[in-house]
């Protein structure tokens, strides 16, 4: 099977997605980190109504 | 060329026939009336006074495209039940008749094919290739004409029209008064249009959406590229899994238990001892409260304080659950444990603190009263020295929690994002080409 253009773009798209997990990986990062408070005050109890 | 000049009935105008013998019908240009010549005697089909002014290609201009000198010799407005768009007939003499078509600023170039496309299950076979169908079957009617045609046209004429696509490939199937026409329109770029006929590009401003329409046009499944891009997208992932897992996974190292005490909070407390052996890791906290604890929350401020530079890296955790009972019986919100992932943390040897703030919902719980009264501090006005309790009603309530740490934790996030952006792609294809059904 011929690679169609839009699959050779896929695939350099996935290869930058794999670069990206070994990137981050080896240097632990992560945008769900936990470092900031997700609330200022505290919880304010349940939600359940 | 042979060009033959006639008269117009209607305003006595001289209208030049570009595609003599051929054509059967012509518009003025001057006044704008429709005209039969395909008899010696030019008759008027319909006088028609509208402009045809403003024109993406005038009639007359000349223009190489595909290596051939083309002339638009007539120009139709159609519309349907949702959109309006442009046919330009060209004509060479050698090469016979093309279609130019601007549809929503996208320019398609069209030619009638000799060999026909056969019916399939739901779509047409062409050339050994299989176009699927793009929507149902439209009444195409028409509403400008200028210009001249090798059939008899005017304002108002009606077709059904189909339309089956491969790619940028689109087989349209017209049928009118039991005739059937197909034409195969392919597309081309505004700017060969424009750079051709020496008119200005109408899809320039288009160019990222012209793409990205291309990009999402999916061929049929047996020629679709879709199954071998979704097969590299779940290897992908896979390969991210294992490199995440290897890179960045462990177990805990660090166990330690702490009383925590309801309506106050404390600071400082060493949980224990973290060593962070390569140049970045992952840090991860889980802390879980004692399964009786309820309407109870919980804030638990960490810090991992680099012994030696005293650099403190900070990360928050919350553990809330809480329980009742309404109308529809007994509910439970939240959950016992919570886990904190603090990101980037370089190599080193790390004390790890954590202040706590619990409190009970809807208000924190009144101190027990206890009946062995200190006779000498009753009101419990001065806590006993070095405790820290409340004295005499200082049966605080407190509740266990256990934390367990490590390095080198497995960042779900991160593997949870790579699978959303490997896939959206496909996912999109597979809805853009199923969406009329």
């Amino acid at each position: 099977m011929t690679m169609t253009k839009r699959l050779m773009l896929y695939a350099a798209w996935c290869l930058s997605m794999l670069a990206g997990a070994a990137i981050s990986s080896y240097f632990a990062w992560s945008p769900w980190s936990d470092e900031d408070k997700p609330q200022a005050n505290g919880p304010s109890g349940p939600n359940h109504k | 060329m042979t060009i033959q000049a006639v008269t117009c009935p209607q305003c006595g105008g001289t209208v030049e026939i570009r595609a003599a013998g051929w054509s059967v019908a012509v518009a003025c240009g001057q006044c704008g009336s429709e005209l039969d010549i395909s008899r010696p005697e030019v008759t008027l089909i319909t006088a028609w006074h509208e402009s045809v002014a403003g024109l993406p290609l005038p009639i007359g201009r000349r223009g190489v495209l595909g290596d051939v000198e083309w002339e638009v010799i007539g120009a139709l407005t159609r519309h349907d039940d949702e959109d309006e768009w442009h046919e330009f007939l060209l004509f060479n003499p050698y090469s016979g008749y093309a279609w130019l078509v601007l549809s929503g600023r996208e320019w398609q170039f069209g030619r009638m094919p000799v060999d026909l496309p056969s019916s399939g299950t739901s779509g047409v076979r062409w050339r050994g290739r299989r176009f699927r169908r793009d929507g149902g079957a439209t009444t195409m009617t028409v509403s400008r004409v200028a210009g001249e045609f090798y059939w008899q046209v005017r304002s108002g004429d009606t077709a059904t029209g189909r339309s089956y696509i491969q790619g940028n490939d689109i087989l349209s199937l017209e049928e009118s008064d039991g005739e059937v026409t197909w034409t195969h329109l392919t597309t081309v770029r505004g700017a060969d249009v424009a750079r051709a006929f020496d008119v200005p590009d109408v899809t320039h401003d288009h160019a990222i959406g012209h793409a990205v329409h291309g990009f999402l046009a999916a061929p049929p499944m047996d020629d679709s590229d879709l199954p071998a891009m979704v097969g590299m997208g779940l290897v992908t992932a896979l390969l991210a899994l294992v490199l995440m897992l290897l890179v960045g996974g462990g177990s805990p190292v660090m166990h330690e238990a702490m009383a925590v005490p309801v309506g106050r909070s404390t600071t400082g407390t060493r949980l224990g001892t973290i060593v962070v052996e390569r140049p970045w890791q992952f840090v991860k906290i889980r802390a879980r409260m004692s399964d009786d604890a309820s309407n109870r929350w919980i804030d638990l401020d960490y810090s991992l304080v680099n012994r030696n530079t005293q650099r403190s890296i900070d990360a928050y955790g919350l553990i809330e659950f809480y329980r009742g009972t309404d109308s529809d019986g007994p509910w439970t919100e939240g959950d016992h444990a919570t886990s904190t992932l603090v990101a980037g943390v370089p190599r080193g040897t790390y004390d790890l603190y954590v202040d706590t703030n619990a409190h009970g919902w809807p208000s924190d719980p009144a101190p027990a009263y206890d009946p062995r009264l200190d006779p000498a501090n009753p009101w419990a006005l001065t806590a006993p020295s070095g405790t820290g309790s409340s004295g005499s009603w200082g049966n605080e309530e407190t509740i266990a929690v256990a934390f367990e740490a490590w390095p080198g934790a497995m960042p779900w996030g991160n593997w949870w994002s790579e699978l959303a952006l490997l896939f959206t792609l496909p996912a999109v294809m597979i809805w853009w080409r199923y969406r009329d059904r």
